[in-house]
């Protein structure tokens, strides 16, 4: 067989095996994924009926406005008994702050999926080895940890991360026998953790922020 | 039997109606092709879901206009892409003990070890050439539609393919002598 042949022959071969790595989700799920409208769909409808429906009701004020007023004196206008707000999307519970309506996607990491801001990237956390690097490296924007394990230098660098060099993120692992849902504080940030089956998960945040680790976490199910 | 010959051939392939019946027929060849080309589960799970996503609103558009799964595989690798540059601070992965084999003489042993090399140099490539590859000799597509499904021109497939083909042939030669 020519060498070409055979490369070819070989790269086949090589996808014929590691296709079945893999076990496919079930269509009906990600049919469902897929349908399901983003929130901030949601949250702009809303926003569009505001816009219409304020000045049109403001207009339709000014015309039914007594037609002998003298100008200046003051206007009692009656407030309609009973008046519907407008209806909110999605109701906020207390914890959900003001982004209950921010675009998610869901991601998937140690065999759990989980709905984060739809703007995060993939990055690797800063970690023990994080003086390592003269200059700070590593993300800059929220993010989400993608593999384990994480590759750290064997440097013992003294303390923690610096929170100057610390930026908000998913990061996970396996879970392990003794772990326990909690929140650590590592200096102004915390450490929002979280087991979900085989997974431990940990969103670190702003001190403050802990509602929207809770927020990140609650949507988290075995994949 | 060639292994060659046993790749689907691309004519054979339905065409599905609706979005529904197209993820029921396709999502896990989709799958496949994601994982082949991102290598990581997750990740590729993720490709597809968001390729789905996207997808979802203008299947109509995107089936009128021709290919399907072109545009599905253009979001996977573009994920892909995306990913692997984000990332390039990441380590390179450390292959297994076992992922290497024993220098094989003749037969299968001979194919299965010309397979694993092959596997590891695609570890190598960056995700749009390994999917040029993927394309190529896991789905069967012409250059032509892998040119569509990169989003790239048909000399840049080919050329992508070529490159690959000629490193794993320059391993294969040192491996055998």
């Amino acid at each position: 067989m020519a060498e070409h042949d055979r490369a070819e022959e070989a790269l086949a071969r090589a996808f014929a095996r590691h296709e079945g790595d893999i076990e496919p989700l079930d269509p009906a799920l990600l049919v469902a994924r897929a349908r399901r409208r983003p929130r901030w769909l949601v949250a702009v409808a809303a926003a569009a009926v505001l816009v219409v429906a304020v000045p049109l009701g403001a207009v339709l004020l000014q015309q039914n406005r007594p037609t002998d007023m003298s100008a200046g004196a003051p206007v009692r206008q009656e407030q309609p008994e009973a008046a519907p707000a407008p209806p909110s999307p999605e109701p906020a519970s207390p914890d959900q702050g003001g982004s209950a309506e921010e675009a998610t996607r869901t991601v998937t990491v140690g065999g759990v999926a989980v709905d984060v801001p739809s703007g995060w990237g993939v990055g690797v956390p800063v970690g023990s080895d994080w003086c390592a690097d003269p200059q700070p490296s590593g993300p800059r924007e929220p993010f989400v940890q993608r593999e384990w394990p994480v590759p750290r230098r064997a440097i013992a660098c003294p303390g923690p991360v610096p929170d100057d060099r610390e930026t908000m993120h998913l990061a996970w692992r396996p879970a392990e026998a003794t772990d326990v849902d909690e929140v650590e504080s590592v200096g102004a940030w915390r450490h929002v953790s979280r087991v979900v089956g085989p997974t431990r998960l940990t969103v670190v945040v702003a001190a403050g922020d802990e509602p929207v680790a809770a927020r990140i976490l609650a949507t988290a199910r075995v994949a | 039997m060639s292994v060659l010959e046993v790749v689907v051939p691309v004519a054979g392939r339905s065409d599905p109606a609706t979005f529904e019946d197209y993820v029921r027929e396709r999502s896990a060849a989709l799958q496949r092709f994601a994982y082949l080309v991102t290598r990581d589960r997750d990740e590729s799970q993720d490709a597809v879901q968001d390729a789905l996503v996207g997808l979802y609103p203008r299947f109509d558009r995107v089936r009128a206009g021709g290919d399907v799964d072109a545009y599905v595989h253009r979001s996977i690798v573009n994920a892909a892409v995306s990913s692997w540059r984000k990332g390039r601070r990441r380590a390179t992965p450390v292959e297994r003990p076992e992922d290497h084999a024993a220098p094989a003489t003749t037969g299968f042993a001979d194919e299965v070890a010309d397979a694993d090399e092959a596997w590891r140099l695609c570890a190598t490539l960056p995700p749009d050439q390994r999917a040029a590859v993927v394309l190529r000799y896991w789905d069967g597509r012409s250059f032509a539609e892998i040119a569509e499904s990169l989003g790239c021109a048909e000399a840049t497939a080919r050329s992508h393919v070529h490159r690959a083909l000629s490193r794993l042939r320059t391993r294969l030669e040192e491996r055998h002598g």
